[in-house]
């Protein structure tokens, strides 16, 4: 027994780009889509920008009672998985459904709508008893994140294994990781996996002006996610997601899909460090890398790009170089590295399923995205992160990494069908 | 006027924000830092952020953090008193 | 589940509102003991659910050392005093000399609620600048994986099921998983906390919530009076081992994780879930190579909806043929409530102590059951027990079954 597992359809909705092309399109240009905030009024808070999605649902397809039933987050999923499974050219209605399931992550689940409905039961924050009258329906379905993977399950008609997956910021690449590992161990023959957030609120702005983790360069907003640059001064808060078919690579064979890559590698520890905090070593991050690596059978000098976390965080960008360094050692500084963050902000728990899709598309064009506004060296990060412009490169194999708040360090390997 | 935040007041408010006890003595040596009372980068935030919420001013935490005990409090005694 | 490494169960962690560790849990559900009563917490008088399990006399301080327990909700207070009462259960010691052969996983379904809604009253009433700097990873679910993690010093595979109910069961088959693939000891399980103001508005859209103001008619499972589920807090934690590590350390096994299968069938859709829970059971006793007959207790989901209730007896027909006539079936958690991912948790608590005691929990409150099953009420059932099936749904479609074998 040994199976594998083929990436066959990808959706994404991104800011700056809602569908693959539009995405595409963006990262390739270095083009930024982070500005001033408009989802809320921003005064008074320290950090006021952001990478916004415009996304009309009701444009995608999406019903009044679906748009009313499911947080902003949610109906991300609902669009991005229809889009993965029309690319994939799969017929959901055909397949066995106990032998089909969905993973999906989520960092902050419905925080959003959660913080809209306090305001009005606790009168603008004035009681801590508070009147559940004025809440709206289907507060419930914000309360438990399980409601993102159910509401994607239930839109595809899948009765295998469904779960929502909530590992801080690494939630995207544990979700689709996951995944993999349950068609690999035969519990699944197709899995729509992924991630989404829509954490753009004043609660979720708040709490990271606390720790002072988010860029306040609210005077640039579109240069303001600088991962890598000597100048970088924390993230830029995102929104969005993204969709990935997972298919045990000979039902895809056998139905004639077109086959973007494997997933071959996938892997994940905790840091038993900090919540917050990175080590400057970056050992658990380079153990990920390492057992990724050891899961694919790949060697480090087989990696051709590496997809980095590349939150713009002064400590983040430098564990994640070393972390790097530590697994690939000298082909580290051969290999490309870059941070799309840089063009659509830190999605929290999505943004390892964007960058996913990112690497998938990279493999498929054989082109490389860059990391924008990247213009001043920093000496504690020495690798090269194509500065600005795309790349031109055939890619066989790619690693993208990620580490979130609770100590999660992540890695996935991707190759390339022919290469694999 | 604003009166200078003590080592005692500054133990107190470690204690509730950053739940760690701490003597003043310990606090008051000069070369004694946060991080080896066992207070860490967020227990220091929460600390400042009562202060400036107390005192209604405004202190920039990236030169703080990782400064010794006795820096800190001064630099926040020193931007009380020029915004009281 | 693995077919070279069998995980096994050494460490058993409560936080009930039968009581604060196995032993106190253990005599309440041999005694079919009621913990169920009115809510009293400050801020939720005036809303519409009235009976809940909470857990009273559980002083944090005792198990979570203050710098924790400023920066994290009850919700992890609960987890992280389970992980240590687990720890402590299987004599399992902190920092370990491979810190990557020891991971944590948690199910949550409502994470850090009343913290949250602390920071956002600072928020609204206040300003911004009154958030803490704890909010960022107090409220989110992931915050009692990390905390157990961090305060142990496990870097192992760590992960977080954010699921609805059945996630309790889920993260239990996940740690077995992760020992099948190499990982040697888990800290696995769920505790939850959502009786604070906000997180109770939350859920008064869960249809099937029991609004009843009797403690002794909130919450019937199976009977002909049932009129819905009441809330809980609490949970359980778990030390999962490779069987051939806990054998090398000496530890005590105390059950076996057999199999575990995972199904879906949409949400509070309970006449689906017949064929979606008969499906999970056939899968997890296929994975635990069992006959249905080899299985000599059920510890029932239970939700207390009338077609909810019909559905799970009919799915045990379905699954278990005969059998499902003359098995005996419990639900102990109708003295408590549902804690939501913690709920299986505690009934696989109820089970491993079951099996090792030869003793079949009653269903307490529960007078009659008019689906066909052997429920047990009113006394404790003593019987020779090998394996049990531990069943669980969510409010947002899942159906899980879990199959433990004692050790």
């Amino acid at each position: 027994m040994n199976r594998r597992v083929a990436v066959t359809g990808i959706g994404v909705v991104a800011p700056g780009g809602i569908g693959v092309p539009q995405f595409w399109a963006l990262l390739t240009d270095g083009r930024t889509a982070t500005r001033g905030i408009t989802l809320f009024d921003p005064d008074g808070f320290r950090s006021r920008i952001a990478a916004e999605c415009d996304f009309d649902p009701a444009a995608h397809g999406l019903t009044a009672d679906q748009i009313a039933r499911n947080d902003r987050y949610v109906q991300f999923a609902l669009v991005a998985a229809d889009e993965a499974i029309a690319d994939a050219g799969l017929d959901p209605g055909r397949e066995d459904p106990w032998r089909m399931g969905v993973s999906l992550g989520t960092a902050v689940g419905g925080t959003t709508r959660l913080e809209h409905d306090y305001v009005l039961v606790s009168s603008r924050g004035e009681h801590w008893g508070v009147d559940h009258r004025p809440a709206e329906p289907h507060l419930e379905r914000a309360f438990t994140p399980a409601t993102l993977a159910s509401a994607v399950a239930e839109r595809i008609g899948a009765h295998g294994p469904v779960q929502t997956v909530s590992t801080g910021c690494t939630s995207g690449l544990d979700a689709v990781g996951y995944a993999a590992l349950a068609i690999e161990e035969g519990r699944a023959d197709v899995i729509v996996a992924g991630a989404c957030d829509s954490p753009i609120s004043p609660i979720t702005v708040a709490c990271f002006d606390a720790i002072k983790a988010t860029s306040a360069r609210n005077d640039d907003p579109e240069h303001a996610s600088r991962p890598f640059d000597k100048s970088r001064d924390g993230f830029v808060l995102g929104e969005g997601g993204a969709v990935v078919v997972l298919e045990e690579w000979e039902h895809a064979e056998r139905r004639g899909a077109r086959i973007y890559a494997e997933l071959g590698g996938f892997a994940t520890f905790g840091n038993a460090y900090h919540m917050t905090g990175l080590t400057q070593e970056g050992v658990e991050m380079s153990e990920a890398i390492d057992r990724a690596l050891a899961h694919a059978r790949l060697p480090g000098d087989a990696i051709d790009y590496v997809n980095a976390h590349g939150s713009g965080t002064k400590q983040n960008d430098r564990h994640e170089t070393a972390a790097v360094k530590r697994s690939l050692g000298a082909h580290a500084r051969r290999t490309p590295m870059s941070s799309i963050k840089s063009m659509v902000g830190h999605s929290l728990g999505a943004i390892g399923a964007i960058e996913l899709v990112a690497c998938t598309l990279a493999l498929h064009h054989g082109v490389v995205p860059p990391t924008a506004n990247y213009t001043e060296r920093d000496p504690e990060c020495d690798l090269d992160y194509v500065p600005r412009t795309a790349r031109e490169l055939p890619l066989r194999h790619v690693l993208s990494v990620g580490s979130g708040f609770g100590g999660f360090q992540s890695a996935v390997v991707l190759s390339r069908a022919e290469a694999a | 006027m604003a009166s200078e935040i003590t080592y005692e007041e500054l133990a107190t408010l470690i204690k509730v924000r950053a739940g760690v006890q701490v003597t003043v003595d310990a606090l008051a040596d000069p070369g004694c830092m946060f991080l080896d009372l066992g207070v860490d980068s967020l227990g220091v935030l929460g600390v400042l952020s009562d202060l400036e919420n107390r005192y209604g001013v405004s202190i920039d935490s990236s030169e703080l953090l990782g400064r010794p005990v006795a820096e800190f409090l001064q630099t926040v005694n020193s931007t009380v008193k020029a915004g009281a | 589940m693995s077919p070279t490494r069998s995980a096994v169960i050494t460490g058993v962690g409560v936080i009930s509102p039968h009581g604060i560790g196995a032993d106190d849990y253990w005599k309440a559900l041999g005694e079919g003991r009621s913990a169920l009563s009115r809510i009293d917490r400050e801020g939720c008088e005036n809303l519409p659910l009235k009976i809940a399990g909470l857990v009273r006399g559980f002083d944090a301080e005792e198990y979570v050392e203050p710098r924790y327990l400023v920066q994290t909700d009850r919700f992890t207070h609960f987890a992280m005093a389970a992980a240590e009462l687990a720890m402590s259960d299987a004599d399992l010691t902190s920092h370990p000399d491979d810190p990557f052969q020891v991971a944590v996983v948690t199910a949550a379904g409502s994470g850090g609620g009343e913290f949250g809604q602390r920071e956002l009253q600072h928020l609204w009433a206040e300003g911004p600048h009154h958030v803490g700097p704890y909010q960022s990873i107090a409220w989110f679910y992931a915050a009692s994986t990390g905390q157990i993690s961090i305060r142990g010093g496990f870097k192992g595979p760590c992960g977080v099921v954010a699921s609805d109910e059945a996630g309790g069961l889920d993260a239990l088959a996940h740690a077995a998983r992760a020992v099948g693939r190499g990982t040697d000891t888990v800290l696995a399980g769920a505790a939850e906390a959502p009786i604070a103001p906000y997180s109770m508005v939350c859920q008064l859209g869960y249809p099937g919530l029991s609004t009843a103001d009797d403690p002794d008619r909130a919450y019937r499972p199976f009977g002909s009076d049932a009129v819905g589920f009441v809330p809980a807090e609490g949970g359980a934690m778990f030390v999962v081992e490779d069987a051939e590590s806990a054998r090398r350390r000496g530890a005590r096994t105390r059950a076996r994780i057999a199999g575990h299968t995972a199904t879906f069938t949409g949400a509070a859709r309970w006449a689906e879930s017949r064929e979606g829970l008969a499906h999970a059971v056939r899968g997890a006793l296929a994975e635990a190579h069992c006959a249905p007959d080899e299985i000599d207790v059920v510890f029932a989901d239970a939700l207390g909806v009338p077609e909810a209730d019909r559905a799970e007896a009919l799915a045990l027909a379905d699954a278990l043929g005969d059998h499902a006539e003359r098995v005996p079936v419990t639900a102990p958690k109708a003295g408590f409530g549902r804690a939501h991912c913690g709920a299986p948790a505690l009934d696989v608590a109820a089970a491993v102590l079951a099996l090792e005691q030869g003793l079949i929990p009653p269903t307490p409150h529960t007078e009659d059951c008019p689906y066909g099953l052997d429920l047990v009420i009113g006394h404790p059932r003593p019987a020779e027990l090998r394996t049990a099936l531990v069943l669980s749904r969510g409010q947002m479609g899942s159906n899980t079954a879990l199959v433990l074998r004692r050790a």
